[in-house]
C-alpha cells in the first residue's frame, strides 16, 4: 500500500501534524494510504509546538501498535518514523529532521561570513541585516525566510533526504505543510519542492521523486504576535511577507506546474499568540485553521491517482483549493461546517469524545462492579488487571492531549467549539454543542439516563468483540457503540 | 396430576416444618374428610407450586430481560432483592391460603392443624421459591444484556 510522506515545516507544520494526528486517532478516514511518515523540519528542536507534537505522535504509535484491529477506526492509520522504513530499519520515534550546523550557531557562522573576502562580505551584508547575521538559529528563523532559505537548502545533502528518497516508491505521495508568513515554513516549502522535483543521480529513486504526486498546504496568516510578550517577531509584517511569498509561489511553483495540488488556508489576524522566540516558549494554542489545514491532507489523499498525473516534467492538471465554512461566525460548531467537512469529522470527533469521557471519568468506577458484562465477561476482559496498565496510561496521556487540543481551539479566535466536555455524567449525550438531547421518560425507566444507556450498550455489544485482544477490544467496542449512540440517540449524521 | 402432587408433597415434607394434618389438607382431603381422584387436581400443593413457578419466573424474566436489565441493577444485591420479593410473595400465598382455611374451619375436622403449621408451610414454599429462582436464573441469564454475570 502507498505511503504518504508528510513534510511539516516549522511551528505551524508541527501544529498541523498534531491536528492530523488527533483526527486520525478519532477515526477520520484517509484514503489511498495505510502509512504516514511525518517528517518535522524545524531547526528549533526544543520548540514547544514541536516537542508536544512529537510526544503526541509517540503516544499514537504505541496505542496503535497495541490496539489496531479492522473493526475500529480509532488509531487506524499507521504512523511511522522514517527510520522505521527500509531494510536496515528499527523501532524509532524520531520524527524530526535535524539540520546540520544549526545547533548553537549564529547565521553568520553558518554561512562562514568571517571567512569571506571583503567584496563578498559587502554583498552578504546587502542581503542580510546585522540582526539576520547575528541570529541564533537554534531557535529557528524567527520570521526571516531569507535566513531559512539558505539554511534549509542543505536539505538535499542530508543523510535524511537520501533515506527518504531510497524508501520512496512510485505509488507513494508527498505532502508539504508550511506557513507562508513565518521564517522556516515560508522558506522551506519551495526548497523542498524544488529538491524533490529536481532530484538527480546519485539520489536513490530520483525518477520516482521527479514525477511524484505532491500536495501542499500553505497556511496564510491566522494569528498575530502579542508584542507585549517581548517577542522580536513583528506580526505587522506577516501580510506583506505573505504577499511577497505568494508572488514567489505564483512565479516559481504555479507557473511551472510543479505541484499537483496546492491548498491555501488563512484567517483574520484576530488571534494573538504570546509569540516567544522559539524554544519551549513557542507553544501556541491550537487553532481551527490548523485543523482545516490537516483536512487538506485528507482531501489530497482522496484524489484518485489518475487525476495526479505528470508528463513532460510538469504536472498535467494542477489543482488549487481554498477552505470555507457554512456559517461565518465567531464560534463554530459542527453544524456551522460545510457539509463535506461535517461528514468527515463530526462523527469521529464526537465518537472519540464519548470514548475518552468514559475512560477518563467512568472506567475505574465501572471496574469496581465485578458483574459488569463488558468489563468482566468473555475471554479477553477489560478490567484494570487484564487491560495492559501501560496501554491505559498511554491512552490517558493521549486523551489529555486531545482534551487540551479541543479546549485550545475553543478559546482561540475564531473559536471552534464543537464539544462541551463538561457534560460527563448523566448528560453525556449533550456533549455536542448545538444539540440538546433529552432522554424520554419511558426510555429512562427502561434503560436509565444517558451514562447508564452508554454502559448498557457496551454490555450488549461486548461479546461481538471478544475475539480481539483486550486493548483492541476496548477500542473496537467503544468505536462501534459510540457510533451507534451518535446514530440512534444523538442523531448526528 | 396425582404424581405431580405427590412430587410436590414429598419436596415440601423434606423440611418437616408442618404437621401431618396440614399435609393431608394440602393433599386435597375435603371438609367431609373424603379423598377422591378429583381431589388431587384441587390440591393446594399444586396450586401453590404453580404460583411459585409462574411468579418467580416472571420476576426473574423481568430481572434479566425487563425493567431490571440495566447496568445500575447489575449487582448481586438487586438480584437478591428480586429473589426475596418472590419468596415473600410465595410465603404470603402459602400462609394466607392455609390460614384462611384454618380460620374458616374449612378442613376435615379429623385433622389437627395449627397456625404454626401454616407458617411452616409458608417458609417451606419460600425456600423452594428461592431455589427455583436460582435454578431459573442460571437457565435464562446467558442472553441477558446487562445481568448475565448474576448471580455468578
Amino acid at each position: 500500500m502507498a505511503k504518504l510522506f508528510l513534510f511539516a515545516i516549522g511551528g505551524t507544520g508541527s501544529r498541523v501534524v498534531k491536528a492530523l494526528t488527533m483526527l486520525l486517532a478519532s477515526g477520520v478516514e484517509i484514503n489511498n494510504t495505510e502509512q504516514i511518515i511525518p517528517i518535522v523540519i524545524d531547526p528549533d528542536s526544543s520548540n514547544g509546538d514541536l516537542t508536544r507534537t512529537v510526544d503526541i505522535l509517540k503516544e499514537y504509535k504505541i496505542i496503535r501498535e497495541k490496539s489496531f484491529s479492522t473493526t475500529s477506526n480509532y488509531f487506524k492509520t499507521k504512523i511511522s518514523s522514517l527510520d522505521e522504513l527500509g531494510d536496515n530499519s528499527g523501532i524509532s520515534d524520531k520524527f524530526t529532521f535535524d539540520i546540520d550546523g544549526v545547533k548553537s550557531s549564529l547565521f553568520k557562522e553558518f554561512i562562514g561570513f568571517n571567512e569571506l573576502d571583503e567584496s563578498n562580505k559587502a554583498l552578504t551584508s546587502l542581503l542580510f541585516s546585522k540582526l539576520n547575521l547575528d541570529a541564533d538559529m537554534e531557535v529557528g528563523f524567527k520570521g526571516n525566510p531569507n535566513i531559512g532559505s539558505v539554511v534549509l537548502n542543505k536539505f538535499k545533502e542530508s543523510e535524511f533526504f537520501i533515506k527518504f528518497a531510497s524508501n520512496f516508491e512510485k505509488e507513494d505521495r508527498i505532502f508539504i505543510i508550511s506557513s507562508i508568513f513565518g521564517g522556516t515554513g515560508a522558506a522551506g516549502f519551495p526548497l523542498i519542492l524544488k529538491n524533490i522535483r529536481d532530484a538527480k543521480d546519485p539520489i536513490p529513486h530520483f525518477a520516482f521523486l521527479n514525477e511524484s504526486k505532491i500536495g501542499a498546504v500553505s497556511v496564510l496568516p491566522y494569528f498575530g504576535v502579542d508584542k507585549s510578550s517581548g517577542s522580536s517577531i513583528d506580526s505587522n509584517t506577516f501580510v506583506s511577507k505573505t504577499i511577497a511569498a505568494l508572488k514567489y509561489y505564483a512565479d516559481n511553483i504555479c507557473k511551472n506546474n510543479s505541484i499537483n495540488a496546492l491548498y491555501y488556508i488563512g484567517d483574520n489576524l484576530s488571534n494573538d499568540q504570546k509569540g516567544a522566540d522559539g524554544a519551549g516558549g513557542q507553544k501556541n494554542n491550537a487553532h481551527f485553521v490548523e485543523m482545516a489545514a490537516a483536512l487538506s491532507i485528507i482531501d489530497f489523499m482522496s484524489i484518485p491517482d489518475d487525476e495526479l498525473t505528470f508528463s513532460n516534467k510538469q504536472v498535467t492538471n494542477p489543482k488549487y483549493f481554498e477552505f470555507g465554512i457554512k456559517n461565518d461566525i465567531n464560534t463554530i460548531t459542527f453544524d456551522d461546517l460545510a457539509p463535506q467537512t461535517f461528514d468527515q469529522i463530526s462523527r469521529p470527533i464526537a465518537s472519540f469524545s464519548l470514548f475518552l469521557t468514559y475512560m477518563m471519568h467512568h472506567y475505574l468506577e465501572v471496574c469496581q462492579n465485578s458483574r459488569m458484562v463488558h468489563i468482566y465477561d468473555g475471554i479477553n476482559k477489560l478490567d484494570k488487571e487484564n487491560l495492559d496498565p501501560r496501554f491505559r496510561q498511554h491512552l490517558n496521556s493521549f486523551f489529555n492531549f486531545f482534551v487540551e487540543w479541543i479546549n485550545e481551539m475553543s478559546i482561540s479566535t475564531i473559536s471552534f467549539a464543537p464539544l462541551n466536555l463538561n457534560n460527563i455524567g448523566d448528560n453525556i449525550f449533550n456533549q455536542i454543542n448545538g444539540r440538546v438531547i433529552g432522554v424520554g421518560y419511558l426510555d429512562r425507566i427502561l434503560n436509565g439516563k444517558a451514562k447508564e444507556q452508554y454502559i448498557g450498550m457496551l454490555n450488549a455489544a461486548s461479546s461481538k468483540f471478544d475475539h480481539l485482544s483486550s486493548c483492541s477490544k476496548l477500542l473496537a467496542l467503544h468505536h462501534n457503540v459510540t457510533h451507534e449512540i451518535l446514530t440512534e440517540k444523538i442523531k448526528l449524521s | 396430576m396425582e404424581q405431580l402432587m405427590n412430587f410436590f408433597a414429598n419436596l415440601c415434607n423434606v423440611f418437616g416444618l408442618y404437621g401431618q394434618g396440614l399435609h393431608e389438607h394440602l393433599m386435597g382431603i375435603d371438609k367431609d374428610c373424603n379423598y377422591t381422584e378429583a381431589s388431587a387436581s384441587q390440591s393446594i400443593y399444586i396450586l401453590v407450586f404453580f404460583c411459585l413457578l409462574i411468579i418467580n419466573s416472571l420476576i426473574m424474566v423481568n430481572y434479566y430481560y425487563g425493567s431490571f436489565n440495566r447496568p445500575k441493577f447489575s449487582k448481586i444485591i438487586y438480584w437478591l432483592l428480586n429473589v426475596l420479593l418472590g419468596s415473600i410473595f410465595l410465603f404470603a400465598i402459602a400462609f394466607f391460603y392455609t390460614n384462611n382455611d384454618l380460620e374458616a374451619e374449612n378442613f376435615c375436622d379429623q385433622l389437627i392443624i395449627y397456625r404454626a403449621d401454616c407458617i411452616g408451610f409458608g417458609i417451606t414454599v419460600a425456600i423452594y421459591s428461592i431455589v427455583w429462582s436460582l435454578i431459573f436464573s442460571v437457565i435464562i441469564k446467558f442472553s441477558s444484556k446487562n445481568n448475565k454475570k448474576i448471580p455468578f
